[in-house]
């Protein structure tokens, strides 16, 4: 699976691709650390902000509240007028813009009588002096206000806030006062007020939203007073002037609190606590302060996801466009080249070491055109060389139509082009033939030229010289006279002299003959070897003399034969050659061949010939008045010249002589045609004189068949209603004297004239 | 067998072959006439024997073929046959069909 450079090269990508997401992945990871803090930080300075520029208010209240006590101090130990301490009120609060109003509350006790000033800003922001609070109806010293400031002052800390109350008299708003002493000596005489008013304050905590639903509580801790809520979930409760208990996430401890469980919900609780001591407490849904952490860090992911694919896009694109691309041309066009194109032209420019490669394949490419017509040239001379050879042997077969007392059949295949095995046969004279099969050491070109060196010096010789053994020494001495590259040849030769049944045998160094007497088998002839043709000159050669009757054979072959090897380097073997021979003697020459050569072939299958393949077989017929051959269409030409030949011989009255020629021709026709209908086979034919009488005798192993059982045909018949079956036979039976069937393991008919 | 074909008139083919009319040769005498009557429109056939030594079964069949083909067409003759082959003609009753002149 990985084993192609495509799948590396994205194996590499990937990894890369992992190796810098876990990068950034950790960068994150720290980063969103970071970055949370921050936006805790952040929130809280936010928040941080408000709560500063309320403080600023308070200090400023504060300041307001210290200061018109201080002045009232002073008027006060002047014994001050009325309408000096309506002015500095007017004044303090001219200057501070912030405040609602407030006054001077003189203790009742001290001044014997309810005294106090009180000054507010109206609409148009004017300062106007209110009496009414020095009434009785009103009576400030039982106010809560006045109560609670008077209570918690001390000269120390000169400073004091009341509860957020709700001004029905005067301004009709939420407000807070703070206050301060005014002191004779040690002893508190009354006090300065300033108003605060909260609404301003209540509404930009309403409005204050950190994030969409942050919440907020403005309280007062220690004195257990809720001042606004904008809890959504207590939307619909008025919690102003409750206590802390009514809102439900509120904790004692919440400082020290990280988180708070609400409505399923996780809040971040920033609690602010004011000058005055109220508190300001924020909470902050954490999902939604990290919201845009988590959006950041979502489409960085997002983005790494999309760029790690683009790259891997982009690198995959180059890959196919600068690596597999051109490999896939490469390959296509080593695929053309191996099945024999080899005219293209290779067009990769880019990348550089495709472009080198493609030039090398252009390159060998050419190279292999050079070789292959260089090759092709080589071929071309070897084949016209085969064809040369081929033809140098006598390669028409029956080679002698014309002659009925033998037969040849020869073959030769060679290993390679051209072969070192060669058979030759020629007639010396009318009544001698020559036949011969050899195989030169060596293989191929050198073999074959050497071979028809010696083919050529063995027929020249032969013709000439009578004499077997001198022809022999001969030939050797001549081969060895040209032989430079010391090559020598083996071979086996005949010569049949056909009027006396004698055949002469010489055996160069070849392989031993095999002989099949008429109704025998195949047998391998012993024969003294001489020496090789062309190995040593001024030799003596040995030639045996054999009686060769009609229907003998001989059988000539070379190694090619007995020494192919079957896939398991088993040799074919004589014993095999000689088993084959017999099983197919009944067969005609070129048969018996064939089913050699078919029986090698089979025995190699698969395995490439090694060695040249040679045989040749001789069949002797005889001229005797008794002549066996295969029965066939073809040899009635051969039987007929035997036939006429022992007519002559036997001095046949010539009138009669069509006679016997129709009945010949007849019998022999129903013969081949009837008997042997399926298979080949042999019929003997003889003919002899006794007395007066001509004898012509039929013997074949065909189907039992007694032509003479069949019924005469009826010549009466008109000619459209005549066949012409059985009418030799007829004729046959008018023509002879005598006609006679016989069964004898062979079908004998017996003819008389 | 040497076989010579010759036309006398617009109708009429002469054969004149010489030697066997035998297995080897029945077939290649009969064909050569028969092709040759079609391609000229012949009607009329006369086969000279003079020179026929021999006829055998496989003769007469073609003889016999050739027979019917021309009896269809107009006629066919057979002129100056031997003793041995008019002896032939007799025995397989040839004769009494055929037109020997």
């Amino acid at each position: 699976m990985f084993n192609t450079i495509k799948s590396k090269v994205l194996l590499i990508v990937f990894l890369m691709l992992f190796t810098l997401s876990v990068i950034l992945s950790a960068f994150t990871f720290f980063y969103l650390k970071n970055t949370k803090s921050l936006v805790i930080q952040g929130a809280s300075f936010f928040i941080g902000q408000f709560v500063q520029n309320v403080n600023k208010d308070i200090l400023e209240m504060e300041n307001n509240a210290r200061d018109l006590a201080l002045l009232g101090e002073l008027q006060y130990n002047s014994s001050g007028k009325r309408e000096v301490f309506e002015y500095i009120t007017t004044r303090i609060f001219e200057n501070y813009s912030n405040s609602l109003g407030g006054g001077i509350w003189f203790k009742p006790e001290i001044m014997g009588r309810l005294y106090c000033v009180y000054a507010y800003r109206n609409k148009d922001k004017q300062i106007i002096i209110d009496k009414r609070f020095e009434t009785f109806e009103y009576n400030y010293p039982n106010q809560n206000w006045y109560k609670e400031i008077t209570s918690k002052l001390t000269k120390e800390n000169n400073i004091a806030w009341s509860l957020p109350y709700f001004e029905y008299e005067g301004s009709n708003t939420f407000m807070v006062t703070a206050g301060s002493g005014i002191y004779d000596n040690n002893e508190l005489v009354g006090i300065t007020t300033v108003d605060w008013e909260l609404d301003s304050i209540i509404k930009s905590i309403q409005n204050l939203r950190i994030t969409p639903n942050s919440f907020a509580l403005f309280a007062d801790e220690k004195n257990d007073y809720v001042i606004v809520s904008t809890d959504p979930y207590m939307e619909n409760i008025e919690l102003t002037g409750k206590t802390l208990k009514h809102v439900p996430w509120y904790k004692e401890n919440l400082r020290k609190i990280t988180y708070i469980d609400y409505h399923n919900k996780k809040y971040l609780p920033y609690v602010k606590t004011l000058d005055n001591g109220m508190c300001l407490i924020v909470c902050v849904p954490k999902n939604e302060l990290f919201y845009f952490i988590f959006m950041q860090v979502s489409a960085l992911f997002a983005s790494l996801i999309i760029i790690s694919l683009i790259i891997s896009t982009l690198l995959y694109m180059g890959l196919n466009r600068n690596i597999i691309k051109p490999i896939n041309v490469l390959v296509d066009i080593a695929n053309k080249i191996s099945k024999g194109n080899l005219d293209l032209a290779i067009k990769i420019k880019k990348p550089e070491e495709f472009a080198h490669l493609a030039s090398t394949f252009d390159k060998m490419t050419k190279e292999i055109t050079a070789i292959t017509k260089q090759r092709e040239k080589i071929e071309a001379g070897l084949t016209l060389a085969k064809s040369i050879q081929s033809s140098s042997l006598p390669n028409v077969f029956p080679p002698y139509p014309d002659r009925y007392d033998f037969d040849i059949y020869a073959s030769m295949e060679p290993a390679f082009n051209v072969g070192g095995d060669f058979y030759d046969f020629y007639l010396l004279n009318e009544d001698k033939i020559m036949f011969l099969v050899a195989d030169v050491s060596g293989k191929g070109v050198p073999a074959a030229l050497f071979m028809m060196t010696a083919k050529t010096i063995v027929k020249d010789i032969t013709q000439y010289v009578d004499d077997m053994p001198y022809a022999f020494k001969s030939i050797n001495d001549e081969i060895c006279t040209n032989n430079k590259h010391n090559l020598f040849v083996t071979m086996i030769a005949g010569v049949m002299d056909l009027k006396n049944n004698k055949l002469a045998l010489v055996n160069c160094g070849h392989n031993l003959p095999l002989i099949k007497r008429k109704n025998g088998d195949f047998e391998y002839i012993e024969l003294e070897s001489n020496m090789v043709l062309g190995a040593m000159p001024d030799m003596n050669f040995e030639v045996k003399e054999i009686d060769f009757n009609f229907g003998d054979e001989i059988f000539f072959y070379t190694d090619g034969i007995t020494e192919a090897m079957d896939k398991n380097s088993n040799l074919y073997s004589e014993q095999r050659l000689k088993d084959v021979l017999n099983k197919n003697k009944n067969l005609s020459i070129e048969n018996i061949c064939k089913n050699i050569k078919a029986d090698v072939n089979a025995y190699s299958c698969g395995i490439e010939q090694s060695d040249d393949i040679t045989m040749l077989l001789f069949k002797y017929y005889g001229r005797e008045n008794i002549y066996r051959n295969t029965a066939s269409k073809e040899n009635y030409k051969r039987f007929n010249m035997w036939l006429y030949d022992n007519m002559e011989k036997l001095n046949i009255n010539t009138a009669l002589r069509p006679n016997i020629e129709l009945a010949f021709e007849e019998i022999y026709t129903n013969i081949f045609s009837y008997a042997y209908s399926s298979v080949q086979g042999e019929v003997e034919i003889s003919i002899e004189k006794n007395n007066d009488d001509i004898i012509l005798k039929f013997k074949d192993w065909g189907t039992p068949y007694n032509p003479l059982e069949k019924p005469d045909p009826d010549i009466g018949l008109a000619p459209d209603k005549r066949s012409v079956g059985g009418l030799g036979v007829y004729m046959v039976k008018q023509l002879s004297k005598d006609i006679e069937y016989n069964w004898d393991s062979a079908n004998i008919l017996t003819v008389k004239f | 067998m040497e076989i010579k074909l010759r036309k006398q008139d617009e109708d009429t083919l002469e054969v004149v072959a010489s030697g066997k009319i035998d297995i080897d040769s029945a077939v290649e005498y009969g064909t050569k006439i028969s092709d040759a009557v079609e391609d000229n429109e012949i009607k009329n056939v006369i086969l000279d024997f003079a020179q026929i030594t021999y006829i055998s079964s496989m003769g007469l069949r073609v003889i016999l073929e050739l027979h019917q083909k021309m009896s269809n067409l107009g006629t066919m003759k057979i002129k100056n046959a031997s003793e041995q082959i008019l002896n032939i003609f007799k025995m397989t009753g040839f004769s009494k069909f055929l037109n020997i002149v």
